[in-house]
């Protein structure tokens, strides 16, 4: 039947070959008829017609996966979303992304030189789904609930959210003091929402020719929003959305104006997408990132309490010959280490011992006393920060931006 | 089209771009990429330079230029850079012969008749305060005649004024701040012409405002701590008789002293030494609230 259905459209399309009716129809029953390749050439045709609505684009691009065709697929949903199509638009992108296996790293291009000799544009790093979760992450229980709460659920019931019209993605800052797990817990969020991850670095976006780095982060968002959902992770904010008012060039201030132009896109037309950026320094991030709809969200990563020193500490030497290591005490002499801080302890306790086994020829584990040797010589780096947060809490904090800072800045820990 | 160069081009790119949105610490960070032969590159030594300046390295800035100018005598910012240096690190002879060379090769340029103004006000010796601030004046009307609008110079002519005891020094600050309203220097400088004037409580809201606009500049921090504690009720009687004085505490001080030597009234004098107490005290509390100054 379907057979006899597909020869006589194709004897009238042979006779009326702009009939565009015709061909939909036709590309219909071949799909029904289980030829996707012959119906993904007919939808092609159509598309090219500009002769498709929203339907036709969702059918064209389910045809062109069926063909195994990732390409054309993207390309009708790229045509969808130029002709602000809507309707089961975000299923079919996710058909891709499920086509496309996104468990495994699905596309690392590297900035390069493109055949002609002209340079391409960095491209942005689709990571596998993140392989790091919470459990990864020593500590900063506090920090993870407000993000399970604030960033998780909203991906993971994604019906509740909707209902109530509350979508998912948005921007989320982390800041907090350097070494203290920000880029860590980022892509642990990505890993909780079982989401692609992808790394946006300054490096890669900034290029001496003008207007090539707006470019490069333009870029950078297309290519997530084609991979939407997905997490997109802006480290060193500071370095791209920089405060406009602290810049002394007027050349670099069209990249704010177009993170920010990148980060309004998101609440339009491209939900989805969670952008989450760590920064050491928020207060050199422009005031307009952190208005509603961008980075509404700011979080603080303190450093890490007694109780995840001891979890960090015990990671760290969980691979190396150790002897009944008091690592509870450790954590008590450590206060304001962050986790960088303690792994170049366990390294400097580690480079004792060595310096021993050399000395006399003798192996032995690491002790405690080795740490608490290597620790007499080390600061915390956090201190530095403390310091000028300690001054933006006293003289900058007029919006209770940073209330979470000054309730750290006044615990036993930080004032020790 | 990019070129082979180009691929050390990334740090010296992202070490501008730290410089201009006021990270010389990441810029520093970003230079020590850099390998090859961009290490003979001016604009390498430029950069660095102007990092370690901002900074505060002075020395280091100052051996950075010159590393620069050995291999582009006449670059315009290593100039400048190694001129400001210079003064800062106290070689404030070699920063006015610098400059001096600098207006040389550039003499059209607002920028370094501005700075060329600082130097000579900031290395003016004691006894030729004056004839050093008049020149001053003439080199930042110069750098104004040049370009009316240059930043640069209307900075250094409200600095020189504030620096000189001049009374417009306010004014200028409220040009500055005009451009700008959010210049934290420009809050000092008015803050340091307010106080001269004896209008000590204003004084102290512009240096907490410059505070708040920079917190990070732990010298500016100590200048907003300082001026909280002295806007509290403690100090207020201080305050008052510094505003009576018109900023001229010590010198009344001393009036005060003589005629009360003179009158021979005990009451007087133990009020005068009850108040003598009390600015002792003020000034130990303020220490010990706020602590000394940072370096």
């Amino acid at each position: 039947m379907t057979i006899d259905r597909v020869d006589g459209l194709r004897s009238a399309l042979a006779v009326a070959p702009e009939n565009h009716v015709l061909r939909l129809l036709l590309a219909e029953a071949l799909m029904d008829g289980g030829q996707p390749g012959e119906a993904l050439v007919e939808y092609d045709r159509l598309l090219a017609a500009e002769q498709l609505d929203d339907h036709g684009l969702v059918a064209g691009g389910r045809a062109a996966l069926a063909a195994g065709r990732h390409d054309r697929a993207q390309a009708f949903v790229d045509a969808a979303g130029a002709a602000g199509a809507v309707n089961g638009i975000s299923e079919l992108k996710r058909e891709i992304n499920e086509s496309l296996g996104l468990q495994q790293m699905v596309q690392v291009v590297k900035q390069g030189v493109g055949e002609d000799g002209i340079a391409q544009p960095p491209q942005l790093e689709i990571d596998s789904k993140a392989a790091v979760t919470f459990a990864d992450v020593g500590g900063l229980d506090d920090v993870k609930k407000a993000i399970n709460r604030t960033i998780i659920l909203p991906f993971q019931r994604h019906d509740l959210y909707e209902k109530y019209k509350r979508g998912a993605g948005g921007g989320v800052l982390l800041f907090g003091p350097p070494g203290c797990g920000k880029t860590l817990l980022a892509r642990a969020t990505a890993g909780e929402c079982g989401l692609p991850f992808s790394n946006v670095r300054i490096e890669e976006i900034l290029d001496p020719y003008f207007g090539a780095s707006e470019a490069n982060l333009h870029d950078a968002f297309v290519q997530a929003r084609r991979f939407a959902p997905c997490v997109m992770f802006v480290d060193e904010l500071d370095a791209i959305a920089f405060a406009r008012r602290k810049h002394s060039g007027s050349v670099g201030r069209s990249l704010v104006d177009q993170l920010l132009q990148e980060l309004d896109a998101i609440g339009a037309d491209n939900e989805n997408i969670l952008v989450l950026a760590a920064t050491n320094a928020p207060w050199d991030v422009d005031e307009a990132m952190k208005r509603p709809g961008r980075f509404d969200r700011v979080v603080f990563v303190p450093p890490p309490d007694p109780a995840a020193r001891e979890r960090i500490l015990a990671l760290h030497l969980s691979d190396r010959p150790a002897d009944n290591v008091d690592i509870a005490r450790l954590a008590k002499q450590t206060p304001l280490f962050s986790g960088a801080d303690l792994r170049a302890l366990v390294e400097r306790a580690v480079d004792l011992v060595i310096d021993e086994a050399l000395e006399r020829g003798e192996e032995r584990p690491v002790r405690t006393g080795d740490l608490e040797q290597a620790l007499k010589d080390m600061r915390p780096t956090t201190l530095e920060w403390i310091a000028t947060a300690r001054n933006y809490v006293e003289f900058a904090n007029q919006g209770g931006r940073y209330d979470e800072v000054a309730a750290f800045l006044v615990s036993r820990e930080a004032r020790s | 089209m990019k070129t082979t160069m180009d691929a050390a081009a990334g740090p010296l790119v992202l070490a501008r771009h730290d410089l201009a949105r006021g990270r010389p610490d990441r810029a520093l960070a970003a230079l020590a990429q850099v390998t090859g032969p961009e290490l003979e590159t001016d604009d390498y030594w430029s950069l660095r330079a102007s990092a370690l300046y901002e900074l505060g390295d002075w020395k280091a800035a100052a051996v950075a230029a010159q590393e620069g100018l050995e291999r582009e005598p006449t670059d315009f910012e290593l100039l400048d850079v190694l001129a400001l240096a210079q003064l800062e690190s106290g070689r404030k002879k070699d920063a006015r012969a610098t400059i001096d060379a600098a207006l040389l090769l550039y003499p059209e340029s607002s920028v370094l008749h501005a700075h060329r103004a600082l130097i000579l006000a900031r290395s003016a010796e004691k006894a030729f305060r004056l004839a050093s601030y008049k020149k001053a004046h003439a080199a930042v009307d110069e750098a104004l005649r040049l370009d009316p609008d240059c930043e640069a110079a209307l900075r250094v002519r409200a600095q020189i004024a504030a620096l000189s005891g001049d009374a417009r020094a306010e004014m200028y600050a409220a040009e500055l701040l005009a451009l700008d309203p959010e210049d934290e220097h420009a809050h000092l400088i008015s803050g340091v012409a307010r106080a001269r004037r004896g209008d000590i409580h204003a004084g102290l809201d512009h240096y907490l405002e410059a505070a708040r606009l920079d917190p990070a500049d732990p010298k500016i921090a100590w200048l907003g701590r300082n001026s909280r504690v002295l806007k509290s009720r403690f100090a207020a009687p201080l305050l008052y008789f510094e505003r009576l004085t018109r900023g001229h505490v010590r010198f009344a001080w001393v009036l005060v002293m003589i005629a009360i030597a003179q009158a021979h009234q005990p009451l007087l004098t133990a009020a005068a030494g009850v108040f003598w107490v009390y600015m002792w005290a003020v000034h130990i509390y303020v220490r010990r609230r706020v602590g000394k100054e940072p370096k």
